[in-house]
């Protein structure tokens, strides 16, 4: 059976996922990243580095949905 | 036109479903009889259709293995009943429909081949006239009225038993129309327990219609405070417990005792646990923010972080940030666990059992922090009812107390039986949701 789907339905279904996979990959990384700085094995400027690098990629994730209209309950479902 | 119009087409609609809750073979001969019969004029293209097109449905099955379709029955007696316009015609017909096929005229021997004595079943159409006639001429209801509801008896008897709960009570008891949708509720004893049923057909009640449903709903909880008020303790069901016969071995009342029967023991201590005691819920609640702002006020680590975060380069103040969010959510869970511990143990001394609810979202600015079902002796109602008083009136929290409900949460759900009658085979097969009604 063909399932009927316009266009920007589907990339719309598409990106909100996507973000939402990616969200989810985030908030793994911001765990990992906690776990390493209080177990004291990094220096300050890892640290510092690692820091930036989520922060980047929090303004990134911000831009896209931003740029695509999409609102966050499609990429924070099931996060939390 | 009139004459071959729209009431042809109806008639022989009727017809259709007449013989087939009859029990007769739908074929063009039989169709083109009942009409006749009926006095009602025939469209031939239309009928050619109809009848070609019913016959191949019902060349292969006509034999009347299974018993009517309920929906055709429960179609048939709210189509009559909400025509009330065309009343007449239909009455005529069906009267017509029901003596040509029950009676056998010897007329036309094509018709009845194989036809039987009157059994109940075939009844149905008078049955169904009959609603129709105590629908329409309320002011000549007397003695057909009463008959209506014998007709109806029979017409559901081989049917099931929708059953409200069980109650301590040896005798039968009439209860009088006030279930789901007017009908008549009785009991069915067994020693001296008895359940709380009206007669139905085997379907669940089901509707997406709101009110609908909680038309439903109000009615099965409000049959059950009066078979309270009458009878005592009272087992509640949840909504659409529906009781029916595997087959044709025995009758939906014997199957109903035979369940009584069987579940004796289980029902009696249970009846004993419920007994003079009735159920409230318990929720409460707090304003959103409270916990994190007590929090933010007493954790002394959260404000060292704070603070220090002050100072820090971008990248290390982000990764403090992430460390302040994961305190501070643990501390709040600390803090509602110690409210949930307090709370619960004020509420347990005043209760005899206390089922945990799921807490459910609510609107606005409030959080659920505990949702409880308490099942509560009569006299510790007061006490319970000042505790909660109390809690009320502690800042920020709120109390949302129902009841008295009948005690839902505290008997077993009749799945867990239903399952074990399946296994010892030749029992009835059930149909339940189980469902406790808000409000």
């Amino acid at each position: 059976m063909a399932i009927a789907v316009d266009e920007r339905n589907l990339k719309e279904g598409v990106l909100g996922l996507v973000m939402a996979v990616v969200e989810v990959i985030r908030d793994v990384l911001r765990i990992e990243a906690l776990k390493r700085m209080e177990s004291g094995r990094l220096t300050e400027e890892e640290c510092e580095r690692l820091g930036e690098a989520l922060m980047d990629l929090d303004t990134a994730l911000e831009e896209i949905k931003q740029e695509q209209g999409i609102a966050s309950r499609f990429s924070r479902c099931g996060t939390d | 036109m009139g004459h071959n119009g729209d009431g042809g087409m109806e008639n022989m609609f009727y017809a259709v479903l007449a013989l087939h809750v009859a029990g007769k073979p739908v074929n063009k001969e039989n169709i083109r009889a009942v009409l006749k019969a009926a006095g009602s004029p025939v469209n031939e293209p239309a009928f050619d259709a109809m009848a070609a097109f019913v016959e191949s449905l019902e060349a292969a099955c006509w034999e009347r293995e299974k018993p009517v379709d309920s929906r055709i029955i429960r179609f048939l007696t709210s189509e009559l009943a909400h025509r009330r316009v065309q009343t007449d015609r239909v009455q005529t017909l069906i009267e017509e429909l029901t003596m040509s096929i029950a009676s056998a005229p010897e007329s036309d021997e094509a018709v009845l081949t194989g036809a039987e004595t009157t059994v109940a079943g075939d009844d149905i159409p008078v049955a169904v006239e009959k609603v129709c006639r105590q629908e329409c001429i309320r002011d000549d209801a007397g003695e057909a009225a009463g008959t209506a509801v014998e007709d109806i008896r029979l017409l559901t008897q081989v049917e099931g038993r929708y059953i409200y709960g069980i109650a301590a009570c040896t005798r039968p008891v009439v209860l009088g129309p006030i279930g789901i949708e007017g009908n008549e509720v009785y009991t069915i004893p067994y020693k001296d327990l008895c359940a709380i049923v009206h007669n139905c057909l085997a379907v669940p009640y089901q509707s997406k219609d709101e009110g609908t449903v909680t038309d439903w709903v109000r009615a099965h909880q409000n049959v059950l405070d009066r078979a309270k008020d009458q009878l005592g303790a009272v087992i509640p069901m949840g909504f659409d417990v529906i009781l029916q016969p595997r087959g044709d071995a025995a009758s939906p009342d014997q199957v109903v005792s035979d369940w009584l029967k069987e579940d004796y023991e289980r029902l009696c201590t249970t009846m004993e646990r419920i007994r003079d005691k009735d159920e409230y819920g318990i929720q409460i609640s707090h304003e959103s923010g409270m916990a994190e702002k007590q929090t933010f006020e007493q954790s002394e680590e959260i404000r060292r972080l704070k603070e220090s975060m002050a100072t820090l380069p971008p990248g290390t103040a982000y990764m403090y940030r992430l460390k302040l969010e994961k305190v501070v959510k643990t501390e709040i869970e600390k803090l509602a666990a110690g409210w949930f511990k307090d709370f619960y143990s004020r509420i347990e001394k005043h209760t005899d059992d206390i089922v945990v609810e799921k807490t459910k979202k609510l609107n606005g600015n409030k959080v659920m922090l505990l949702n409880l079902s308490c099942l509560v002796s009569k006299d510790k109602v007061d006490g319970l009812g000042e505790e909660l008083e109390k809690i009320n009136n502690t800042e920020g929290f709120s109390v949302h107390f129902t009841g008295p409900w009948p005690p839902y949460a505290f008997v077993a759900k009749p799945n867990v039986v239903a399952r074990e009658e399946m296994k010892n085979g030749s029992h009835p097969g059930y149909s339940c949701n189980t469902g406790r009604p808000s409000g």
